[in-house]
């Protein structure tokens, strides 16, 4: 009796351990596969596409766009797994989640990371880059980028004033743009000081996100275009004391003046752009924004956003950023992540992006660098009427200013603005 | 022997724990003290800009308001209603549903009391159609506000039910005959209350009370959601300096939560202590 009690235990407490042992193998097993990585970088082509073969790639990525999430899912992922054998799974989390994994991966030692492909810009490249997380100049080894991407072109080669060095690759371009809807606004704003007047007209029905988050810091900074004459000056300033310093006055006056006329009298803030889009959506409030110019699209035609919405540009700059792919040190499947890259910036995978019921977001491959079929192919494509026209796209763009800008929004909105008016 | 097996079983997720909890709090005060540079770099310098910040006060004093009010709300509330389905006679299955709540995620709780009380939510509507206000938006502002009432509303709904969990076992082992005595020997229902009652559930009153106010202090993701943009918790005001820019925060979000962390240790350790003296003294059978 007394002996079959004790091999109970044994056998029970063998199986709980059981995991505990499998972690620490785990963590044992680390450093295997590190050789084999810096290798690739020197590989030919052909190499790289046979060592994907058959293999899983692991993609973070910010999750909160529907229209992407479907494109990813539906477009990309099927394609690569029928073409190359390589088996891509779509992991939502915020970058900066990605960032401080890395990070901490990185501190722990840990060869085997978790992440293979990241979407990524603005400061958390320079955080990554700064805390050397991301693997190697691999763009250029890129059949795509060498026929169709200019990595030269200064839109590409820094990212919020971050030199690029080959370290990540372009993936598409957006440009900050104001929806409305129609059947309340007759007039939409083009101007931060028309859009000052109409809030005073219309008490309560805009506001934007806080700071913290990427679209509504960029709509604060934005400001800064209208307000000086020398967008030359904006992009050689990269010390947030100095933006204070330079811009301070001017900008949190505006937004101090603007407050009381917003939501809730400016008392609180949505958190987030997907709190603001549903504001917008039980009609609120009646603008919204983004920082791509096709976003509205698909969340017209499954009807999200109200059937009137329309786009509206700020003309005196509406502010445009690159975003990027890129691999990081510690990636298992380094090979698969050039492979699955490469596919996404092919031709094929840039104009299916284009399509408003996916995504609908703009390429980044050079117009002239395509064949005539696949400009006609471009050409065809009708991004919908809530995405502006592509020349007032050009006319009113302006470049994206270094990433200190973000700090120092981030750093002080808060007090000029919030606490400031309460 | 049981005991004994019982920690065998444990020890495997004991240690995990243990371990993962230990490592990360040493490695937070390490960071916190500027010292994963080199100790010549480390300084106290995090704890000093957090001692003196005035956004820190405030965010402090803000949590403190909400989490020692929610706490206090869920309490009176949760040991009303474990009173009312005690004495009720509810069908098991009526009482299964007053713990509902507990299956629902916070933030997805959150979520909820948006959806019901924003100035879009169904309670405005509702009221709007029934003619109550003109306007939706003349409803007043339960979410997102700067008293809290969302945040409040929402660990309300949550906790409450926990403390009926916690509660509603101590009502079951109480010794009605006890309660008969006091009558017996002509006291009244304030009596059976003080003598009977109270002392029965004394001790889980104020454990519970501790965990309240430790997690609805230090969480993140409900003020975060149905919170205003000012005044932030302590926690969302963390966060944001956890992650701003190149890190230049960090240390000092770490040492709010060092500070944090070592401040409920001690509360707990202290009510853990008195609280077992409690239920020492209730097993001797009461000392006085």
């Amino acid at each position: 009796m007394m002996n079959e009690k004790r091999n109970g235990i044994n056998k029970g407490a063998f199986l709980v351990y059981l995991p505990a042992i499998f972690l620490f193998s785990a963590c044992a097993q680390e450093q295997d596969e590190d050789e084999s990585a810096d290798d690739l970088l020197e590989a030919g082509w052909e190499e790289v596409v046979a060592e994907a073969e058959g293999t899983d790639v692991r993609f973070h990525m910010w999750g909160g766009d529907e229209g992407t999430n479907t494109y990813i899912d539906e477009w990309v992922a099927p394609r690569l797994a029928e073409e190359y054998d390589i088996y891509l799974e779509r992991v939502p989390l915020d970058t900066e989640e990605v960032v401080q994994r890395l990070y901490t991966e990185k501190q722990a030692g840990e060869g085997a990371g978790s992440t293979d492909v990241f979407w990524l810009n603005g400061e958390n490249f320079r955080l990554a880059k700064e805390e050397e997380l991301l693997w190697g100049a691999f763009a250029e080894r890129l059949p795509n980028v060498e026929e169709y991407v200019d990595m030269e072109d200064p839109d590409v080669a820094y990212d919020f004033g971050t030199a690029v060095e080959g370290l990540q690759v372009p993936w598409g371009n957006v440009q900050f743009t104001l929806f409305y809807n129609d059947e309340h606004v007759t007039d939409p704003p083009a101007t931060y000081e028309e859009l000052l007047a109409w809030a005073k007209e219309n008490p309560g029905r805009f506001t934007y996100p806080e700071p913290q988050d990427f679209t509504g810091n960029a709509f604060v900074r934005q400001l800064i275009y209208e307000l000086t004459p020398d967008t030359e000056e904006v992009l050689t300033i990269n010390d947030p004391n100095e933006a204070e310093e330079r811009y301070g006055e001017e900008v949190w006056s505006y937004f101090q003046e603007l407050s009381p006329h917003l939501w809730r009298e400016g008392e609180t803030y949505p958190s987030s752009l997907a709190e603001l889009d549903q504001l917008f959506a039980n009609e609120e409030v009646w603008m919204t924004m983004g920082y791509n110019e096709g976003r509205a699209e698909h969340l017209v035609q499954n009807e999200t956003f109200p059937q009137a919405t329309e786009s509206q540009l700020f003309e005196q700059g509406s502010i445009g950023n690159t975003h990027y792919l890129s691999i990081p040190y510690n990636a298992q499947n380094k090979a698969g992540a050039m492979a699955a890259i490469n596919f996404m910036l092919s031709p094929e995978a840039q104009i299916a992006k284009l399509d408003p019921a996916m995504w609908g977001e703009s390429m980044v491959l050079e117009p002239a660098s395509l064949s005539a079929e696949e400009q006609e192919e471009v050409e065809a494509i009708e991004r919908g009427d809530t995405v502006p026209d592509e020349k007032e796209l050009n006319e009113t763009f302006e470049p994206e200013m270094d990433a200190s800008f973000v700090d120092w929004v981030e750093q002080h909105w808060i007090d000029e603005v919030v606490r400031e008016s309460s | 022997m049981r005991v004994r097996k019982a920690y065998i079983w444990l020890l495997p997720s004991l240690f995990l724990l243990g371990f993962l909890s230990f490592f990360s709090f040493f490695h937070g005060v390490w960071q916190s003290l500027h010292l994963d540079g080199s100790w010549s770099e480390g300084s106290l310098s995090a704890y000093r800009t957090v001692l003196t910040d005035e956004r820190v006060r405030e965010s402090l004093g803000f949590s403190l308001y909400i989490a020692f009010l929610s706490t206090l709300i869920s309490l009176i509330v949760g040991w009303l209603l474990t009173r009312w389905l005690y004495y009720s006679c509810l069908h098991r299955y009526a009482k299964a549903l007053a713990w509902l709540p507990m299956l629902v995620p916070h933030f997805v709780a959150a979520y909820v009391i948006i959806l019901f009380f924003s100035q879009s939510g169904w309670v405005p509507s509702l009221f709007f159609h029934a003619g109550v206000i003109e306007d939706p938006a003349d409803f007043p502002a339960l979410t997102q506000d700067r008293s809290g009432v969302g945040i409040l509303l929402t660990y309300m709904w949550k906790e409450v039910p926990f403390v009926i969990l916690m509660l509603l076992p101590a009502y079951v082992e109480m010794d009605e005959r006890l309660r008969m005595v006091v009558y017996t020997l002509g006291g009244g229902k304030a009596a059976a209350f003080k003598e009977v009652e109270w002392p029965q559930i004394k001790p889980i009153f104020f454990e519970t009370a501790v965990i309240l106010f430790a997690f609805t202090f230090a969480a993140f993701e409900v003020p975060q959601l149905i919170g205003a943009s000012d005044p932030q918790m302590l926690a969302v005001l963390t966060y944001e300096w956890f992650h701003q820019g190149l890190w230049e925060r960090r240390p000092e979000a770490l040492a709010i939560m060092m500070m944090t962390t070592l401040v409920f240790l001690l509360l707990a350790w202290g009510t853990l202590r008195w609280v077992r003296g409690l239920r020492y003294r209730m097993m001797k059978g009461g000392a006085k």
